[in-house]
């Protein structure tokens, strides 16, 4: 009997506060939802036979964690909104003579209720997209096999147990609410006298300095070595900023308005600026929590979609022709006929065309530029290899033969030794000069082609490469001293090896053809060579356009999936926030409008004065979001050379789109949650 | 000449669909002479509010007329309504109505700031003698939480007479505050009074009734009896008692 007295009155408690409850509930399931799909997604095992589903399990399992520890703030969070609407309720059952541990009781009956709906409806909801994500997904990977998707049984668990826990801590954080807090307080909740904010001065100057050292670090970045770290920084430096900023900054500008008294003491500031005092007080961690999540939207998904956009200039600068098979340690002819011969007879076997091949020789080696000068970059030694804080440039030379670029290019250039035509690969702020030193040969570079050979073969990302076509002496020569440290084996010869390329198309075809022809090719040269060379081992470096773009696919594809994916549900949140911040907001100013009102201000002057407060306490976040983002372009660009994207203008038009789209989305999400503030403070009007 | 002129004020409420009507008031007819201080008493479901409301403009009654120094207040169109507000009535509530963003001064001088047309100057220049007459000087910087609520009530008062209003409406002024605050509060009024602010004040508290020149007396919509304030020594608050007593038997008088 009593027991069924708290199960009606929380069933009730649910319905009642209608503003409250139900859009935590929404938000929730809408969690729930999420992070069920990612953990479906990144514990299935119907992937694992799909090429590059290595490479995106791990993004969606980073994707997971960060989805976790985001609905653990969320929830808790915007929980808090809801025991502080529900406080007064509590105050008059207890004063109905209900004790505190009955109020817990009605509390942890509420919890239960909503935490089995809402799991529930979550994980149900997310079956049903699971199906749409997965195929969402697999397009992404552009894959040509079609498996069943099985849901991990590890998903359901993890997603209750998570769930699970978040509503305990929250069950447990209000229970210590209404424990200490005195009856009285509870039943007057929401009408406690304000106190005028301080101005904390020291707080706003310290924003300042870690908001100006963010932007600063940004701004400053010239090489792509030192983004990535100093990106994290900066972003660190602008979150600490950001919440300082809005927390202090805010009122002390507003304090400083409220002094200047002819400012001050007009109609239309008057109360404008004396509300935001406190509003700006009440509300500076939401509104920078909102901006920081605008932010983290923005900048993720514009990063994440010009990178997708751009994978396509990514790959047609990295490959000439499809597939390319590289044979290192090569020493004479006979074995590049070998290597030619047992690919030929693969392709034919697996009926794979091979179509304009085109076979040259190179020679890789690495250098090292400080000041203008060259070091050799020694194999033996790793800790010599400069690290990333060297203010050095390590540039990888692929070195060309002139006969081969004449033979494949048709062009005729007499080359002199040490003379050389230079292609630069990836262009940053570096720039090789026209005469340099190499392992003792004094290159002189006598031309520099945009693209005049037609292969290039480059698939790392983003170091700096140079392609430079040479006399065969030379390239021989180089090849020899950049190996002249290395204590040759006997049967593990370098210095006098090369690379023999072997480059045809095959024309368009899925990925897991293309990937059984390379594996067949990689089985059969190394019986062949192992055959006819026992002590002459070779080694087979193998690509394919269409293997390439599925890695790009897995990586970028799945980077953006990730993104967009917690774009969505930082965009949840945020709304959730706006939401509540709106609702709250109502009722605390239907008290001080309605005396307004009494005192002589008309209906249009109040909905002037609403307005601009919340349109400013609204748009503040989204300007300074909108400021962060700028701001992160730079550094931003340079991160995103580490990923080879290299298209500047892309990624700008992409950040200006996001930003629009995401600043429409804004303002609707504004406008709907303002009804509900305006049909709070005057449910007459409007 | 009437500050004040109420003729046959009538005020009815429909519910929504029309079903029941309900008769707040049914023929109010009284007038308010300049310097003069009028106490309305009356149970609750009286009528009181609804006739205090209709006299701040804050609603409009069904038939009848309200006049502020002769001129019929519904010929104001409803965008002066705010203005006309502001410039002729004062207004002081049971439950004080400052805004809690405000320190005390700026809710006093919230009305001349709406009004616009005072430099900042002149508003000091204003609230000064005003919160100096009402002993709340040297409250003026601090915030309405940090202040008692006598105190806070001498505020609301200063907000309503720094315009200069035609009439102070005052509802239920001591209503919320204790019996120490509420003397010193209703010699405050009857201070301010004598010195030619003309007070309507609606209250169920005889002992804030006694404090008048004239008592009205408000059952189920119409105004059935008034007191006046005699010559020296003539006991108000006791005939007040009386007329309650003998003119509702079933109910006694409220207690201060």
């Amino acid at each position: 009997m009593k027991r069924g007295l708290f199960g009606r009155l929380a069933v009730q408690g649910i319905f009642r506060n209608r503003r409250a409850t139900p859009p935590y509930m929404l938000s929730c399931t809408g969690i729930v939802m999420m992070a069920f799909l990612m953990q479906v997604l990144a514990g299935t095992d119907s992937l694992t036979e799909v090429y590059g589903a290595r490479t995106l399990r791990r993004t969606l399992e980073f994707g997971t964690v960060i989805i976790q520890i985001f609905a653990v703030i969320t929830l808790f969070y915007t929980h808090s909104f809801v025991v502080k609407q529900r406080t007064k309720e509590f105050g008059v059952f207890y004063v109905l003579g209900l004790e505190k541990k009955h109020i817990a009781r009605i509390m942890a009956w509420e919890t239960i209720l909503i935490m089995l709906v809402t799991t529930a409806l979550g994980i149900g909801l997310g079956v049903v997209f699971s199906k749409l994500m997965y195929l969402i997904l697999l397009r992404l990977l552009g894959t040509g096999l079609m498996p069943q998707l099985h849901l991990p049984t590890r998903a359901f668990v993890q997603t209750i147990l998570l769930f699970g826990v978040i509503h305990t801590l929250t069950l447990l954080n209000s229970v210590r609410q209404v424990a200490t807090s005195r009856p009285v307080d509870m039943l007057r909740s929401g009408n406690v006298g304000e106190k005028d904010p301080p101005a904390r001065v020291w707080l706003a100057i310290i924003g300042t300095i870690c908001l100006l050292g963010g932007y600063a670090l940004s701004l400053t970045t010239h090489d792509m070595t030192s983004a990535a770290y100093r990106f994290f920084l900066a972003v660190l430096l602008v979150i600490l900023g950001t919440y300082a900023l809005f927390l202090a900054g805010s009122v002390s500008i507003l304090k400083g308005l409220r002094r200047n008294k002819r400012f001050y003491y007009h109609s239309r500031h008057f109360h404008v600026v004396a509300g935001l005092i406190h509003r700006m007080k009440r509300n500076a961690t939401g509104l920078a929590s909102i901006c920081i999540l605008s932010t983290m939207v923005l900048v993720m998904i514009s990063a994440t979609a010009s990178m997708f956009i751009g994978k396509e200039g990514a790959l047609r600068r990295q490959l000439g022709r499809e597939a390319v098979f590289t044979l290192i340690y090569t020493q004479d002819e006979a074995q590049e006929n070998l290597a030619i011969q047992t690919i030929r007879d693969v392709a034919t076997e697996q009926g794979i065309p091979v179509n304009n091949p085109i076979t040259y020789r190179t020679q890789e080696v690495w250098a090292t530029f400080d000041e203008g000068m060259t070091r050799s970059y020694p194999l033996g030694d790793s800790s010599l290899y400069p690290d990333d804080s060297d203010p050095a440039f390590n540039v990888q030379f692929t070195l060309a033969d002139a006969e081969d670029f004449t033979r494949l290019t048709g062009r005729t250039q007499a080359l002199a030794s040490g003379e050389a035509l230079a292609v630069p690969v990836s262009a940053q702020d570096f720039e090789l000069p026209d005469t340099f030193p190499l392992f003792g040969l004094n290159v002189h570079v006598v031309e520099w082609l945009n693209s005049a050979w037609p292969v290039q073969h480059f698939t790392a990302y983003g170091s700096l490469r140079m392609l430079l076509v040479m006399p065969q002496e030379d390239t021989r020569a180089l090849h020899r001293a950049f190996y002249a440290d290395v204590q040759e084996l006997p049967n593990q010869p370098v210095r006098d090896t090369y690379r023999f390329n072997y480059v045809f198309d095959t024309g368009d075809m899925d990925t897991e053809t293309v990937y059984a022809f390379t594996q067949a090719v990689q089985s059969r040269i190394a019986h062949a060579f192992q055959a006819a060379y026992p002590d002459r081992p070779v080694a087979l470096s193998m690509d394919h356009l269409v293997l390439t773009k599925a890695d790009f696919n897995a990586v970028y594809g799945g980077l953006l999936f990730v993104a967009v994916f917690l774009g969505l549900v930082f965009i949840m949140a945020m709304v959730l926030i706006i939401y509540y911040k709106q609702v709250s907001e109502g009722y605390e100013d239907q008290q001080r409008f309605a005396i307004l009102r009494q005192v002589g201000m008309s209906d249009q002057e109040i909905r002037r004065s609403i307005r601009s407060q919340v349109v400013l306490v609204f748009l503040l976040p989204l300007a300074v979001a909108g400021l962060h983002t700028l701001m992160a372009f730079n550094i931003v660009h340079y991160v995103l050379y580490i990923m080879a994207l290299q298209d500047t203008y892309l990624y700008a038009w992409t950040s200006i789109g996001t930003f629009l789209v995401f600043a429409v989305f804004y303002l609707l999400v504004y406008m709907k949650t303002a009804q509900s503030y305006y049909k709070i403070v005057r449910p007459d009007v409007s | 000449m009437a500050v004040l002129d109420v003729r046959n004020l009538k005020k009815t409420y429909t519910t929504r669909f029309g079903t029941n009507r309900v008769e707040a008031l049914r023929d109010v007819t009284f007038s308010v002479d300049a310097r003069e201080f009028v106490a309305i008493m009356g149970e609750s479901g009286s009528g009181k509010t609804t006739l205090l409301n209709i006299l701040a403009a804050l609603d409009k009654p069904t038939s009848g007329q309200v006049l502020l120094d002769g001129k019929p207040m519904a010929d104001i169109p409803d965008g002066d309504l705010a203005k006309f507000r502001r410039e002729n009535l004062g207004f002081v509530f049971q439950e004080f109505n400052l805004l809690d963003t405000f320190s005390i001064r700026d809710n006093i001088l919230l009305p001349l700031v709406l009004a616009g047309n005072a430099t900042p100057q002149e508003m000091e220049q204003r609230v000064r003698p005003l919160a100096e007459r009402l002993g709340i000087l040297d409250l003026l910087d601090k915030f309405p939480y940090e202040v008692s609520g006598g105190e806070k009530q001498r505020a609301a008062i200063a907000r309503a007479l720094i315009p200069g209003p035609r009439l102070l409406l005052a509802d239920e002024p001591t209503g919320a505050l204790d019996s120490r605050a509420s003397d010193s509060l209703l010699s405050l009024l009857t201070e301010v009074n004598r010195q030619g602010q003309t007070i309507l004040m609606v209250t169920h508290s005889l002992k804030a009734a006694s404090h008048a020149g004239r008592v009205l007396f408000i059952k189920d919509g119409v105004i059935f009896h008034q007191l006046y304030r005699e010559e020296e020594g003539a006991n108000l608050y006791q005939r007040i008692a009386d007329t309650l007593t003998a003119l509702s038997p079933a109910q006694t008088g409220d207690t201060p």
